[in-house]
């Protein structure tokens, strides 16, 4: 399915640009914190920082609800028939797909603003608005990850569940 | 229909989505605020809350330090030091009747001091400690039990998750909360020790004692724990003179992780991607119990209902140490049923401003708090150390649960030793950081 190919694709992509942030965001910190020692720190670590911090997440967002690994309260619905549990898990799919589809839309809405006020970050005044849009990409992925389970949740055959 | 009902109605309906729907508990709870901001104030409000919200919490400096502290531990778990931990405190303490049981203890105390979560520390042990349990005819539950146990102290133990995050959202040193945890994690882990002693001797079959080693071999094996200590004693020291940030300190760690793995030739490519995958989606996973945390304490503090709940608690003009129970059996119940994480961030704007104002040491309450909110990682039916170990052991679910069950009055007697002298368990030492 084509559609599926191109969300793993796009999980993936994420997954790097997160890793990267990661291993940037380390460096960063360590060579901050080796620089001190001399007394020369670089100004706006903090902000860096912080901007990495948040790729590091929106980097996972789609390939940890691939994997299912979000925390799940399953003792009460365990007991339920396994039609019951299949409309459930579908309202439950169409539910959280619209959230993050909100979710997404606004944070493009909060980068879009950033640029039209020309704001700025504190120290290196430089727009930050790449790193909002990253964010709202990362939910866009996760987003489509959930639209796909359910659709694959409403056009699975009930037999080969 | 409008003030503190709203939020109880708020919490119905977060805990209908969650049971019922099983909706992850993190969306639940940015879902739930996210109409409920909308019901009291306006869509409008709540679009843009969401937005920027987001945003927010994953650019937080102060968070940052999360995703760190779970790299360095995946970088020591990759590197295989898990084994070489086990195997030092096995050669050491293994021949004692229930050994392997106190050596899994221990090594998961070692483990913790790396890593700041539970989850991570249950899925090591797991690996490391059950196999060598079975070997050597430990019970299952046991077996299972004790790793559970030694699990919990990876969210005690500095560098810890927990503790990050309250003294983020509280506004406490995370210096000072780490030293100050320094002696109750001490107590919970001779207290866990204790109880394996004492569930030797009811049932004696259940962990027999392994060979003796001789002083050359025992001392062969303590490299490879000289370095986790060297890590964790570099982390703690950085944090103490205060000379660095918290990130700074994990991010230097991190490097250093990777440059002793690197001299010691414990790392390969794929051990390293994988580090780096398991640290992106456990951080992921918090991130999003944080922030939808931080949506519904949103919500919540809107409808006035901690307010109100407040009020209410104290017009019930219960002697303070009562009041202390009160809360803390809210910690147990809630960490029954939810993620102890998340439930700890809803409940903090409710009770954290009720103990400051009782008069109680807010980084004396953040040692108490991690120990309830631990306890609730292996108690039924959602603890998430049990879910852990029986997934990576097939040890039945059930079995797991039994066996974490006689740990359970270790935890209780850590926190009334942490009341009888809040001084001389946790203020002696954070009093001491900058």
């Amino acid at each position: 399915m084509g559609l599926e190919r191109l969300s793993e694709l796009l999980r993936r992509g994420m997954m790097i640009a997160g890793g990267v942030s990661l291993l940037a965001l380390t460096l960063l910190a360590t060579t901050n914190v080796a620089l001190r020692v001399f007394r020369v720190p670089v100004s706006g670590t903090y902000e860096v920082v912080s901007f990495l911090g948040a790729i590091v997440t929106a980097g996972a967002l789609g390939y940890t609800q691939k994997r299912k690994d979000h925390i799940v309260v399953d003792i009460l619905s365990d007991r339920f028939p396994a039609p019951v549990k299949r409309v459930l898990d579908r309202v439950n799919f169409a539910i959280t797909f619209v959230f993050f589809a909100i979710v997404s839309w606004q944070t493009f809405v909060y980068g879009k603003r950033l640029i039209s006020t020309g704001e700025v970050s504190e120290t290196l005044k430089i727009a930050f608005s790449p790193f909002v849009f990253l964010v709202g990409f990362g939910f866009a992925v996760l987003a489509l990850t959930i639209l796909l389970d359910l659709v694959e949740s409403v056009w699975t055959p009930a037999e080969r569940k | 229909m409008s003030g503190p009902i709203v939020g109880v109605y708020g919490i119905a309906a977060m805990f209908f989505i969650l049971f019922v729907l099983r909706v992850p508990a993190a969306f639940t709870m940015a879902l739930v605020g996210f109409v409920g901001i909308a019901r009291v104030i306006s869509f409008d409000a709540a679009f843009a809350i969401v937005g920027t919200e987001m945003w927010n919490i994953f650019s937080s400096y102060g968070l940052t330090v999360i995703p760190l502290f779970i790299l360095v531990g995946e970088i020591v778990h990759y590197a295989g030091y898990n084994f070489s931990l086990y195997d030092a405190t096995y050669k050491w303490f293994g021949h004692f009747r229930g050994g392997l049981a106190m050596t899994t203890i221990m090594a998961s105390a070692a483990f913790s001091a790396i890593s700041g979560s539970n989850t991570a520390t249950a899925a090591t042990m797991s690996a490391v400690a059950i196999p060598a349990m079975k070997e050597y005819g430990y019970h299952p539950m046991m077996n299972a039990g004790s790793v559970a146990a030694g699990a919990t102290l990876g969210v005690l133990i500095p560098p810890s998750i927990v503790l990050v995050v309250y003294g983020l959202y509280t506004g406490q040193s995370i210096g000072k909360l780490f030293f100050g945890n320094v002696i109750p994690s001490a107590i919970l882990t001779v207290a866990i020790l204790g109880t394996v002693a004492w569930i030797c001797r009811l049932h004696p079959g259940w962990g027999p004692a392994g060979p003796r080693f001789g002083w050359k071999e025992r001392m062969k094996a303590l490299p490879a724990a000289i370095d986790i200590l060297a890590l964790f004693g570099i982390i703690m020291y950085a944090l103490f003179t205060g000379v660095v940030t918290a990130t700074e300190a994990a991010a230097a760690s991190c490097f250093l992780g990777y440059a002793i793995c690197l001299a010691r030739r414990k790392l390969t490519w794929k051990k390293f991607v994988d580090s780096m995958t398991d640290t992106l989606r456990i951080s992921c996973m918090v991130f999003m119990i944080v922030a939808g945390a931080v949506i519904f304490a949103r919500f919540l503090t809107l409808t006035r209902l901690p307010f109100a709940a407040a009020e209410w608690i104290q017009t019930l003009a219960l002697p303070k140490w009562m009041v202390l129970w009160v809360i803390l059996l809210c910690y147990i119940i809630g960490g029954c049923v939810m993620d102890a994480l998340a439930f700890l961030l809803v409940s903090l704007p409710i009770f954290y401003p009720l103990v400051v104002q009782l008069g109680y040491d807010p980084i004396w309450f953040g040692q108490v708090i991690t120990i309830v909110t631990t306890m609730g990682s292996i108690m039924p039916p959602i603890g998430i150390c049990c879910y852990v170990v029986s997934g990576m052991s097939g040890i039945p679910l059930g079995t797991v649960f039994r066996g974490a069950f006689y740990y359970m009055p270790s935890y209780v007697v850590s926190i009334v030793v942490l009341m009888i002298s809040p001084y001389w368990t946790v203020l002696v030492l954070s009093d001491l950081v900058k």
